[in-house]
């Protein structure tokens, strides 16, 4: 029987759904986005539970850690008070949302929410898609500005603006395909690594001792995804939180 | 390769669209201005009313500092933060308590006067009393001026309307 890494990352409808020519099912995937949803609710209601106390106990410590993280790093990239007060939130949810679905990814048997490009590229794109029209309600047509730093001289005008245009476009192309890229190849590692270890051990003798080598590296790659699972969740915040500060403020 | 099943995109985004909407405004509605608000207040008891009881200080100095730290905390408690307190301790329109009466009120109410009264007893003791046999040469050294402003700070309760909590 030969396992092919990538059956780990196989959709499986659980609840058939299709309304005419539209598939909605209810999919292991989706499973997995619920619990990843109730799993950061439960959090923040252990770490809100009666208001709080003074001295935090051991949940709202982790929660106002969590808090006091993602606010630092968004005091570092945003200057005014009115973009930080309207972005904070929206990082925050992103954030807590993409390092527990990572993490629960590496759960044996679970599904990596991430580790498909139609999610990361749906947040992507929806994320930056949202920070352009706010950017052009905000400036209207003037944010066309953003395209043309200053200081250019006239004849590169041109071909800057397409440049600078084609940029733009792939900021969200490459947010959303860092993400998958990094959760994908990760997952597919492991189970490879796993698949040597096992055909090792089966083969008995000598090959039996030497399957040690893959499991010890599997248990060292398993511990680099888990530091992944957050790194790639801080990652795909930080673009989230430049591209208001250049949207609202045009520079 | 099942990244590339075409038939399975629409679920997807169609169920990571409801769910993520559900947790950013159930985090915008109640988590995150119950997180943010206890941590202002926790700020503002830190930052308010600060007592030095080192040994040594000139005790001049150390009253300007008690008064221009309950000061500080009295007038601070009428910001928002006051508000935001109020908000802890009050009540929805429907009549029902928003939340228990809880440490965030209670931060509030023991910020400038029972911290007062609990840290510098031997300020407090000297003004309506005489000064007992037992007294620290501190009491006898303080202006008059200064014990009775710190008691008068610390009577007006400025900082929420309703009665003491039980917590």
């Amino acid at each position: 029987m030969v396992c092919s890494p990538l059956e780990q990352f196989a959709i499986i409808p659980l609840i058939p759904i299709e309304i005419g020519p539209f598939f909605l099912s209810f999919t292991n995937s989706s499973l997995f986005i619920l619990v990843t949803l109730q799993t950061t609710l439960a959090g923040v209601k252990a770490a809100t539970r009666q208001g709080g106390h003074i001295v935090p106990n051991a949940w709202e410590a982790v929660g106002e850690m969590i808090y006091d993280f993602v606010h630092t790093v968004v005091k570092e990239h945003i200057a005014p008070p009115a973009v930080k007060q309207r972005v904070f939130p929206l990082i925050f949810g992103t954030f807590i949302f993409l390092a527990l679905a990572n993490l629960l990814g590496m759960i044996p048997y679970s599904v990596t929410v991430t580790s498909h490009f139609i999610c990361t590229l749906g947040l992507a794109f929806s994320l930056f898609f949202g920070i352009s029209v706010v950017g052009f309600q905000t400036y209207g047509l003037h944010f066309f500005t953003l395209l043309l730093p200053r200081g250019v001289p006239p004849a590169l005008v041109p071909f800057l603006v397409i440049l600078e245009l084609i940029s733009y476009c792939f900021r969200a192309l490459s947010l959303g395909i860092r993400l998958f890229a990094n959760m994908m190849a990760g997952h597919s590692l492991v189970k490879i690594l796993c698949g040597f270890a096992w055909t090792m051990a089966s083969m008995g003798g000598l090959m039996y001792v030497a399957c040690l080598a893959p499991f010890l590296i599997v248990s060292a790659l398993i511990g680099l995804e888990l530091s992944v699972a957050f790194l790639q969740a801080y990652v795909f915040t930080t673009p989230i939180r430049i591209y208001p500060n250049d949207a609202m403020t045009l520079h | 390769m099942p990244q590339l099943d075409q038939f399975t995109y629409l679920t997807q985004l169609v169920w990571l669209c409801v769910f993520y909407c559900t947790l950013d405004v159930l985090l915008f509605h109640d988590g995150l201005p119950l997180l943010s608000r206890r941590l202002k207040l926790r700020s503002l008891l830190s930052a308010g009313v600060v007592f030095r009881a080192g040994v040594g200080q000139h005790e001049a100095s150390w009253g300007g500092v008690v008064i221009e730290g309950v000061q500080r905390g009295v007038g601070s408690l009428s910001s928002s933060e006051a508000r935001a307190c109020q908000w802890l301790a009050g009540k929805s329109s429907a009549g029902r308590p928003r939340t228990k009466r809880t440490y965030g009120a209670l931060l509030g109410e023991i910020g400038a006067s029972s911290m007062l009264a609990r840290a510098v007893p031997a300020l407090t003791s000297g003004y309506a009393e005489p000064a007992a046999e037992g007294a620290t040469p501190r009491d006898s050294g303080w202006p008059a001026e200064t014990r009775k402003k710190i008691n008068r700070l610390g009577a007006r309760r400025v900082l929420l309307p309703s009665t003491r909590t039980t917590a």
